[in-house]
């Protein structure tokens, strides 16, 4: 009878065994005294193994742990300008702020334009009849002041000085 | 014609070219006796006007105090959305009181002092008009002398004045349109020459908001310098009624909008151009304003009696032409002005 190999117990022990090859190593072990023993120390063997595994793993460097959770904190409590760069540019927040701002471009200058200057035809009529005022049998006081007639606001009007220039301007005679 | 004939004629005719001027210079005279006459004449009365535009007429009727020279008060008694309204005017200030809006709007007026324009204005008139003498009547129970003035150009009757002969304060005035239709009238009734009004009469009343007006300086008559001053390219009509020339020129910000006022005149009527860099528009919200189109610009108008104000815009610049002209005339002026 031809003996189990080292490595076909290995696998066997960890079920990396096609299934008729798992049916076959079982049947042998149950009538083979000498496999079943080398099996018992493979177990035994890979128990150990596994058992110093865990052990290294509980047992990391002192104040590996600290150090890193240190870190961990530290990370978390001030995230660099690029993380947060990056945070703020994640699509989930980048999108929507970007419609806003482009929706607030869009009517800005019709929420906040200013109201348009307008000037009272009052203004022109009463300063016409105001000027007219100098000439012959121009009496401006005749007509009724359209300041008066009109339900509009009065124009806030200052006269400019006028200097006299010698140069001329493009206007005809 | 036998000899006897002919020379009557030439005696007739030689007489009338011998009285004509003398009738033109008496006319002269009465108009600027007319003129100053409220500096040294005071009186009480009442007032009738009647102002004819093409679409609409104003009229109005107005108690009036003026004790010499320049304190005045009218009381309008129509039309009744006015009544109760006055404006007081004392020299270069004017004070209208709404009573319905419980307000007094204040303006000042350096104009009205300005003596030699009045003169220059005066000069401008008998260039271009003749001043005719037509028989007297009465007006408010004094004896008027009446002149008619003529315009030079047309030959046709503009202006018709009644003064009183002895006082020479105007006592009616009518002006009529080229066709020859009356434009305006403006009538005394119920009048009495007394200097004994009390002084209160003139002063303003209290218990009113007082609102600023507006400030209108000496306008120059150097219109040269006042387009300069505008800051911007101004432009003037290229097409003028004959006889008409540029008066006078002032610069004023009107609600912050520096805006350019050209005076033109013929002496006796007046069209104003106003324009502005900044297409501010017109705010006829307070008018009935109606659509004109005229070389592909769409410009709107309102009148108040025979007072046309025409407004359109052009190449970043804003024009209002303001004036008693007929409506086709002052399209026609506007239609020249192309910058």
């Amino acid at each position: 009878m031809k003996h189990l190999t080292q490595d076909q117990l290995i696998d066997y022990l960890h079920h990396a065994l096609a299934p008729e090859d798992d049916a076959a190593v079982f049947a042998h072990l149950q009538g083979c005294l000498e496999c079943a023993a080398t099996m018992r120390t493979e177990t035994a063997l890979t128990e150990a193994l596994q058992r110093q595994a865990a052990a290294e793993e509980r047992d990391m460097p002192a104040g590996v742990e600290a150090t890193i959770w240190a870190r961990v904190d530290e990370l978390s409590s001030t995230p660099s300008f690029a993380d947060r760069l990056r945070a703020w540019l994640r699509p989930a927040i980048l999108v929507p702020v970007a419609a806003v701002l482009v929706l607030g471009l869009f009517l800005a200058p019709q929420i906040f334009r200013p109201a348009p200057v307008t000037i009272d035809a009052a203004y022109y009529l009463d300063d016409h009849a105001a000027v007219n005022g100098t000439m012959p049998f121009g009496d401006a006081s005749e007509t009724i002041p359209a300041s008066l007639t009109s339900t509009g606001e009065p124009a806030n009007a200052s006269a400019v000085a006028v200097d006299p220039v010698t140069m001329t301007a493009d206007v005809a005679p | 014609m036998s000899l006897r004939n002919a020379a009557l004629v030439a005696i007739v005719l030689l007489a009338g070219a011998g009285l004509a001027p003398a009738r033109a210079d008496d006319a002269a005279r009465l108009l600027r006796q007319a003129i100053s006459a409220p500096a040294t004449t005071s009186f009480v009365g009442e007032v009738q006007t009647l102002e004819i535009g093409e679409s609409q007429t104003q009229a109005s009727v107005y108690r009036i105090e003026h004790r010499a020279p320049d304190l005045t008060r009218r009381w309008y008694l129509a039309p009744q959305s006015l009544y109760g309204d006055s404006i007081l005017t004392h020299g270069e200030h004017r004070y209208s009181i709404d009573v319905q809006r419980n307000r007094v709007i204040v303006d000042e007026n350096d104009a009205v002092d300005d003596q030699v324009a009045m003169d220059d204005n005066f000069g401008l008139l008998t260039t271009n008009y003749r001043a005719e003498s037509a028989p007297h009547e009465t007006v408010a129970g004094q004896t008027c002398d009446v002149v008619m003035l003529e315009n030079k150009h047309t030959g046709q009757t503009v202006m018709r004045i009644w003064m009183d002969a002895k006082t020479h304060l105007v006592l009616q005035k009518e002006r009529y349109a080229g066709n020859g239709a009356l434009t305006s009238q403006t009538r005394f009734s119920n009048l009495r020459y007394t200097s004994a009004i009390p002084s209160q009469v003139f002063q303003v009343p209290t218990g009113f908001a007082q609102v600023n007006g507006s400030r209108h300086l000496q306008p120059s008559s150097d219109v040269n310098a006042a387009v300069k001053t505008a800051g911007f390219k101004a432009q003037s009509p290229r097409y003028l009624p004959e006889g008409f020339i540029p008066v006078t020129g002032d610069v004023t910000d009107v609600n912050g909008v520096r805006t350019l006022h050209l005076l033109y005149s013929d002496g006796i009527r007046t069209i104003s151009l106003f324009e502005n860099a900044k297409d501010v528009a017109v705010d006829l919200s307070h008018y009935t304003a109606k659509s004109v189109r005229f070389e592909n610009h769409d410009a709107q108008y309102v009148e108040q009696g025979p007072i046309t104000l025409l407004s359109w815009s052009e190449t970043g610049l804003h024009f209002a032409l303001v004036g008693e002209l007929s409506r086709t005339e002052l399209i026609k002026i506007a239609a020249s002005v192309v910058p």
